[in-house]
């Protein structure tokens, strides 16, 4: 310890300067890879959240029958609760996750109408083309919100762009009917 | 500049005669401070010699002739102790520079403290010895004035003081040339990490990460506002009726703009960031649209 303080009284201003300089060139040629590592830290963590909700929200609806119920972002449905709460995975460091119950409009085959018996010796019936109608029925997403584009990038990269896109600062993902979110990413 | 040499010239002359006599001073300093203790611890007796008389003494006490007392030598006086003293003091006559190079005596705590703790002892005066006790059991001068502690002492000043003197013994052109070539080397460190900030080399610049292109951000428009959509005709599956607001409908995607044309029809509008505007007529939706019902999330429901 004394070794060390004789050293430091006896460097001068130019020593100090050198010392700076290779600090400062470390902390050049470091700090990209750093911030790049933490970076893909954050989106492996992020990817990882948006798996755990999705299969979390699957066997949810697969026990009650229905999706979870809609939340602002940042905040768990009272059906997922056990992975929700402060130091859950709805909010993070660099984004927030929402869970998002869709109505989507399917046109189904009306069931034909029953109509009149045919009377004797009427012409037969032209059949008449399939009636369409509507129906809804429920989907689940996922949304990642973030005003880190990157991050959002690398979640469109991943799991792609035929069941998830970005507008704005979201991420939205549409989960599946039979399949884990992960199974559909590149 | 000459000057300047010339005044740097005679500093260092004078540097250099103060600690040649600080060297030749400090073995003496002992018998020195030795003498003078003796004479310190003689002036009592004589200030109370001289107090009595001027007193008046005791009445019964002999009769005391100052002119004698100093010429004649009293019993118990180190004689040696005395010669000391008086060359002591003549040899500081004797320079008188030296007076002014001696450095500032730093306070002394023990010697303040040990006025300031007589003062406020207030001892009666005839019980001198008490109060010398008392004050030497306020105070321990032990470890402090112990020969070992003052020999280490010594040892560490000097030490310091060879330190300083071999730093002062570097000549200044080598410690100049160090320091040039240190400050060299320490530029163009820092012009290279500039260098690296600025226009990062390839071993330096990690992997980029993903961007949106132009044509993924129109298609994450368009999705936007064909779920939005959907949100829509759902509500008007439930109820017969358009939304007269987006509030109405149980998912709003940020951004998007609903405009009412009709009972019947409605547009759904998103910009883009260069402003163009991307419409969704329910009446009559783009392709692009078509496209993406046929193959996106509602393909589990087509026939």
């Amino acid at each position: 310890m004394s070794r060390i303080w004789e050293i430091l009284r006896a460097a001068t201003l130019a020593d100090a300067l050198v010392v700076l300089a290779v600090l400062v060139l470390v902390t050049a040629i470091l700090s990209p890879r750093l911030s790049a590592r933490a970076f893909q830290e954050r989106v492996a963590n992020a990817i990882a959240d948006v798996d755990a909700l999705g299969t979390a929200a699957l066997v949810s609806r697969d026990l009650r029958g229905r999706w979870p119920a809609s939340t602002p972002p940042g905040e768990a449905p009272a059906e997922l609760s056990g992975i929700g709460g402060p130091g859950g995975i709805f909010s993070r460091e660099g984004y927030r996750l929402g869970w998002e119950s869709l109505e989507v409009v399917d046109s189904v085959v009306a069931p034909p109408e029953p109509g009149p018996p045919p009377a004797a010796g009427d012409a037969p019936r032209v059949p008449e083309s399939p009636r369409m109608q509507p129906v809804t029925r429920m989907v689940g997403a996922i949304s990642v919100h973030s005003g880190e584009a990157p991050l959002l990038a690398e979640l469109l990269a991943h799991y792609g762009s035929e069941v998830s896109f970005v507008v704005d600062t979201l991420w939205l993902l549409v989960l599946p009917e039979r399949t884990a979110p992960s199974a559909t990413g590149r | 500049m000459a000057r300047k040499k010339k005044r740097k010239s005679s500093s260092k002359k004078k540097k250099k005669a103060t600690t040649k006599t600080r060297r030749k001073k400090a073995p003496e300093a002992p018998p020195a401070q030795t003498a003078e203790s003796q004479q310190q611890a003689e002036e009592p007796s004589e200030s109370a010699t001289l107090g009595a008389a001027e007193d008046g003494g005791p009445g019964d006490g002999p009769a005391i002739d100052l002119d004698a007392d100093l010429d004649s030598e009293p019993d118990g006086v180190d004689l040696d102790a005395v010669d000391a003293v008086e060359r002591l003091i003549a040899e500081t006559l004797a320079t008188p520079g030296v007076a002014e190079a001696e450095p500032e005596r730093p306070a002394d705590p023990v010697r303040d403290l040990d006025a300031e703790v007589l003062a406020k002892a207030e001892v009666p005066v005839g019980d001198q010895a008490a109060a010398e006790a008392a004050v030497r059991a306020k105070i321990d001068l032990g470890p402090v004035s112990s020969p070992e502690v003052r020999d280490r002492l010594l040892a560490q000043a000097l030490a310091h003081a060879e330190h300083k003197d071999a730093r002062y013994r570097v000549p200044f052109s080598e410690v100049k040339a160090a320091a040039r070539w240190k400050i060299s080397v320490a530029t163009l460190l820092f012009l290279i990490a500039g260098l690296v900030v600025l226009v990062p080399p390839q071993w330096a610049r990690p992997a980029p990460p993903a961007q949106l292109g132009q044509a993924e951000r129109a298609l994450g428009l368009r999705s936007a506002l064909l779920l939005q959509a959907q949100q829509v005709e759902a509500f008007r599956v439930r109820t017969a009726r358009l939304p007269t607001t987006l509030d109405e409908v149980m998912v709003t995607l940020p951004g998007i703009r609903y405009v009412r044309s009709g009972s019947r029809a409605y547009q759904l509008i998103l910009y883009e960031a260069d402003g163009n505007a991307i419409v969704y007529d329910s009446a009559n939706p783009a392709a692009a649209f078509q496209s993406l019902v046929t193959g996106w999330v509602f393909r589990e429901a087509q026939p």
